[in-house]
């Protein structure tokens, strides 16, 4: 008790320098635990947002770049499918449902996404949840859309809002699709994944819409989806297998699709390839975070070499009363694991606020939901690590300080 | 050497013997030198001090006066011939046993800094009490005692040491130095930091509390010697140590 009391004291009347060090480990710990933090929400996110495919069929291009591109509206499609392609696979014997998707307009600067109605049933996110609606339904019209959470959120629409699309993904578009507004019929519930910034309309109004576009009549609002001659382009299929365990065999026949080249990728096998492609990113940073914590605790190693010089009167006086050589290693031990136990706090702490802070602001701006930090496990073998750094490195000052006491007698020059 | 030792171990085991020999130090062909120093060697012949005594050691710097002071109280240890402290050959303990030693039964006074300036007086003191493992921790009569004999009030006792005035820090010390109630008190220049009017005031302060003790009161200043029974001349004591 009285050394935690000799201690505390000691530290406590050196408080600018300690207070410093803890800052400068509480830091390199924040970028630790949120390079870590934040790189298992990117996978949980991507992980979460797209469940229940067990396909995802393109016309011949890069696994990942139907991955990004159909799921997180990341790139665009290189070509385009054939929607005869898509009634063939729909009526194929393995495949129990197929949902169209054809991106390429945007409203405001958020994707726009043609698909059929049964993209509400039968795509699912995180643990196979289903799509909710928080207010309103599915599309019943042509000209009928669906917005995410987020948009009606940051767009404050509401349900009737009349909507003008514009053609391509940028904000400021000079084709705007004026001739046919839309009208908001559904809001989907929040699912912090990118459906919640995607808006969605009937497939066939996409076509409508191009139809318009490229051949322009005044009267344009009569042209309707009886004109069966122009088929719809389609960006990307979702498929869903009847039995899972054909998924392959499926993927394999696809690839050998007769009528025009196409892609037919896993989602789980694609992101794998995504991780595997981001892992020396995610290497290079938790090596950078390493480094940062080795810069602070080597810090605190030179404030407490420097303290030395300051504290040998200190020690002297222990030394006098009969104290031990190793009680004063022991005391700079004890106050290097002090220090990172606090400065490990701090970090944990700051970030905790920080994700508080960031959190509503990533999900309204990214469609990114960011969890409180939960993983207290990891934290603690991060902590444990930094303490016995911390040891390894205070032994330079402790044991100088535990051979002077042993060398120098009660003068402690 | 080995045969001089047991002579003396034989004797001390002899009670009546030990009575009239009871030296609170013995000090004899001692030789020492820092191991970074091999240059400077301590050495003395013989040097015994009786128990009970107040004895002034003159000692210049560069005489070995701190040298021989961390030598006494089995700070350091590796010399040759013997010190014996209340009997008690420093030689033949072992490090951790010194140190044990220390605590118990020496007090220490140093020239400045005797106090661990974020501790309160209060603290200070206990922290003498700590590493004596056989006192009575909680003797709160006597630190009562010995606060009354050094006019140490409780306000005084809960201040901070680093916000006292040196002779305020110089009684605490003496109060952490006695608390153990030791048989032998070593001052390392205690007063060079007073002005001479409360020099003389601490040296009366502290010979009066430290009555039952021997003390071992190290100056370079001789004007002092008269307060003490005996005077010693470290540069004097010194001489070569034949091997």
């Amino acid at each position: 008790m009285m050394l935690v009391r000799l201690l505390w004291a000691s530290v406590f009347s050196r408080k600018t320098m300690a207070l410093l060090t803890c800052f400068s480990i509480a830091i390199s710990m924040l970028v630790l635990l949120s390079v870590a933090h934040i790189e298992s929400q990117v996978r949980e996110n991507f992980e979460r947002s797209v469940s229940g495919v067990d396909l995802i069929v393109g016309s011949r291009t890069s696994q990942l770049n139907l991955l990004l591109f159909s799921i997180f509206k990341i790139g665009y499609p290189s070509n385009n499918l054939q929607w005869q392609s898509y009634s063939t696979i729909k009526h194929n014997p393995m495949v129990e449902w197929a949902v169209p998707i054809s991106l390429g307009d945007s409203h405001q600067g958020y994707g726009v996404v043609g698909t059929t109605e049964d993209y509400f049933t039968h795509i699912k996110y995180a643990n196979k949840q289903t799509i909710k609606f928080a207010q309103g339904h599915s599309f019943q019209h042509d000209f009928d859309i669906v917005i995410g959470s987020a948009i009606a959120k940051d767009l404050l629409y509401e349900l009737g809002e009349q909507i003008v699309l514009s053609h391509g993904a940028g904000k400021v578009s000079f084709s705007q699709h004026k001739a046919h507004p839309f009208t908001v019929v559904g809001i989907l519930a929040a699912s912090g994944t990118p459906m919640d910034r995607a808006i969605y309309i009937p497939i066939q109004s996409v076509d409508i819409l191009h139809n318009v576009k490229t051949s322009f009549k005044p009267d344009g609002h009569d042209v309707h989806g009886g004109e069966t001659g122009n088929q719809p382009e389609l960006s990307a299929l979702l498929l869903g297998a009847k039995n899972k365990i054909a998924v392959l065999s499926l993927q394999r026949e696809l690839s050998q699709f007769k009528a025009e080249p196409l892609t037919a990728i896993l989602p789980a096998l694609a992101l794998r390839e995504l991780w595997q492609m981001l892992s020396a990113v995610e290497i290079s940073l938790r090596v950078i975070s390493i480094l940062v914590l080795c810069a602070a605790l080597i810090g605190m190693t030179t404030m407490l070499l420097a303290s030395m010089r300051e504290r040998q009167q200190e020690l002297a006086v222990l030394r006098a009363l009969g104290a031990r050589p190793w009680l004063i290693l022991l005391l700079v031990e004890a106050e290097a694991v002090l220090l990172t136990l606090v400065g490990g706090v701090m970090g944990y702490v700051m970030l905790c606020i920080g994700l508080m802070i960031l959190e509503p602001l990533l999900l309204g701006e990214y469609a990114f939901s960011l969890n409180a930090y939960s993983d207290v496990s990891s934290f603690m073998l991060y902590l444990a690590m930094a303490v016995l750094l911390a040891m390894t490195l205070a032994l330079v000052p402790a044991i100088s300080a535990y051979q002077k006491s042993l060398q120098s007698g009660l003068s402690f020059r | 050497m080995y045969l001089f030792l047991s002579v003396v171990e034989f004797h001390l085991s002899n009670g009546s013997y030990l009575y009239l020999m009871e030296l609170a130090i013995k000090v004899a062909d001692l030789a020492f030198s820092w191991p970074k120093n091999p240059q400077f060697c301590l050495s003395i012949v013989d040097w015994q001090v009786s128990c009970g005594q107040k004895v002034f050691l003159y000692g210049p710097s560069g005489s070995g006066k701190s040298t021989l002071l961390s030598l006494l109280s089995g700070v350091v240890a590796g010399y040759s011939g013997q010190i014996s402290i209340l009997q008690q050959e420093l030689k033949s303990l072992s490090a951790a046993k010194r140190d044990r030693f220390r605590a118990q039964h020496i007090g220490m006074i140093f020239q400045q800094f005797n106090l661990l300036p974020y501790l309160s007086g209060r603290q200070n003191i206990q922290l003498g009490q700590y590493f004596a493992p056989q006192t009575d921790k909680h003797n709160k009569e006597l630190l009562a005692q010995l606060c009354d004999k050094l006019q140490l009030s409780t306000s005084l006792l809960s201040q901070s040491a680093g916000s006292m005035s040196v002779g305020q820090q110089q009684r605490i010390a003496v109060a952490r130095a006695l608390i153990n109630q030791p048989q032998l008190i070593i001052a390392d220049e205690p007063t060079s930091a007073l002005d001479s009017e409360l020099r003389d005031q601490f040296i009366e302060l502290l010979l009066s509390t430290a009555s039952e003790s021997t003390v071992i009161f190290v100056s370079h200043d001789r004007s002092l010697a008269s307060h003490f029974d005996k005077q010693f001349d470290l540069t004097a004591l010194q001489g070569e140590v034949t091997p």
